[in-house]
């Protein structure tokens, strides 16, 4: 997943074209999401209208979620450079745990945040917020039980001599076989030979992480699919 | 009744801001498709919106521009801003915007906004 191409005049046509288009449907996403809330209002929806409208609901939100990701992606591909705004990565988790579940109105999904007393500090901007949200939003949809149930955790670790931040987003329940977590986001990736990429979000959430020197990982565990998302340390003050 | 002006170059978005704004007792005394007739709009009225839902990427000017120029003109005048593009907030806010909302929104979202700056 990478917008650079080797002909200079091609590649800023394609973050034209990337940018034209995640506008696009955006635009066209806030007309369907309207027109959903019309349909709901007017009188006469009854339960199951109103479940099937929660769903679209949710549909435009995840295709959002994944077109802004894009964008971003791109702009920072074009820029050269990944954005250095230091985060506080506490802060950030709450905010895309926040964001996340509200893009499911069709489901109930539990996230339990076990609170750090750490401060974690990692760079990365906006970027941050588009790894943890897509990471997030992507295990929600990985798991297919009446209940997407998630337990995150922010803990210091030391990697290769390194002081990483590492988000750990446990499946709770089990729904989200570790071979499947593994596979998803681990040995699949961007196969130009096979196209066997699934899960737009969540690539993008490991193609981000990466460029800001961190990593998004599975730990192989007997049960759920337990995943990482590190990011390199900036102060432990 | 809270008067609004709706600014977006989509006809479909601003018929159905229009519809479920009216729905929702807000009465909608304008629409334009662009920040020109936006601002031409809002000279010309006698009666000032109190509030403008302002797109931002639209054709012969754009939502940032047009809000400059209304906020030039009238200090007061609550804009709510709305757009695709996220990375536009700050300079939506420093052009006068008083709020920013990215698309895609509840309307509910939206009048939540618009309730904080009606004026009593």
């Amino acid at each position: 997943m990478n917008c650079e191409t080797h002909d200079h005049s091609l590649d800023e046509e394609f973050q034209v074209i990337v940018d034209l288009v995640s506008h696009d449907i955006l635009n066209i996403n806030q007309t369907v999401l309207s027109a959903i809330e019309l349909i709901s209002e007017s009188s006469g929806a009854d339960e199951k209208t109103e479940r099937h409208a929660r769903r679209a609901e949710s549909q435009i939100r995840i295709s959002t979620q994944i077109f802004e990701s894009m964008k971003v992606l791109c702009l920072t591909d074009k820029i050269g450079e990944m954005p250095s705004e230091l985060v506080d990565l506490n802060e950030a988790v709450k905010k895309a745990i926040s964001d996340a579940t509200d893009m499911f109105p069709d489901r109930r999904v539990r996230v339990e945040l076990e609170e750090s007393e750490d401060k974690a500090v990692v760079a990365g901007g906006i970027i941050v917020h588009e790894v943890l949200t897509n990471a997030i939003v992507g295990i929600i949809r990985l798991d297919t039980s009446e209940q997407a149930s998630m337990k995150v955790r922010v803990s210091g670790e030391d990697v290769h001599g390194a002081r990483h931040w590492v988000v750990r987003l446990s499946d709770e329940n089990v729904a989200v076989p570790s071979k499947l977590g593994f596979k998803t986001i681990g040995e699949v990736s961007i196969d130009s030979r096979t196209r066997m990429g699934r899960m737009a979000g969540l690539i993008m959430a490991r193609v981000m992480a990466e460029k800001l020197g961190g990593a998004f990982q599975t730990e192989q565990t007997a049960k759920g699919s337990v995943f990482k998302v590190m990011f390199a340390g900036v102060d432990r003050a | 009744m809270t008067s609004v002006l709706i600014v977006d170059d989509e006809l479909f978005i601003v018929e159905l801001y229009r519809d479920i704004l009216q729905l929702r007792g807000y009465k909608v005394v304008g629409m334009a498709f662009d920040g020109e007739e936006a601002i031409r709009k809002y000279t010309d009225s006698p009666d000032k919106p109190d509030i403008i839902i302002m797109d931002h990427r639209m054709p012969v000017m754009n939502g940032v521009d047009a809000t400059k120029e209304i906020v030039r003109m009238n200090p007061t005048q609550k804009v709510i801003f709305v757009s695709a593009d996220v990375l536009v907030e700050k300079e939506a806010r420093d052009a006068g915007a008083t709020e920013f909302l990215p698309k895609p929104f509840r309307m509910d979202d939206l009048i939540e906004k618009m309730d904080r700056v009606s004026p009593p």
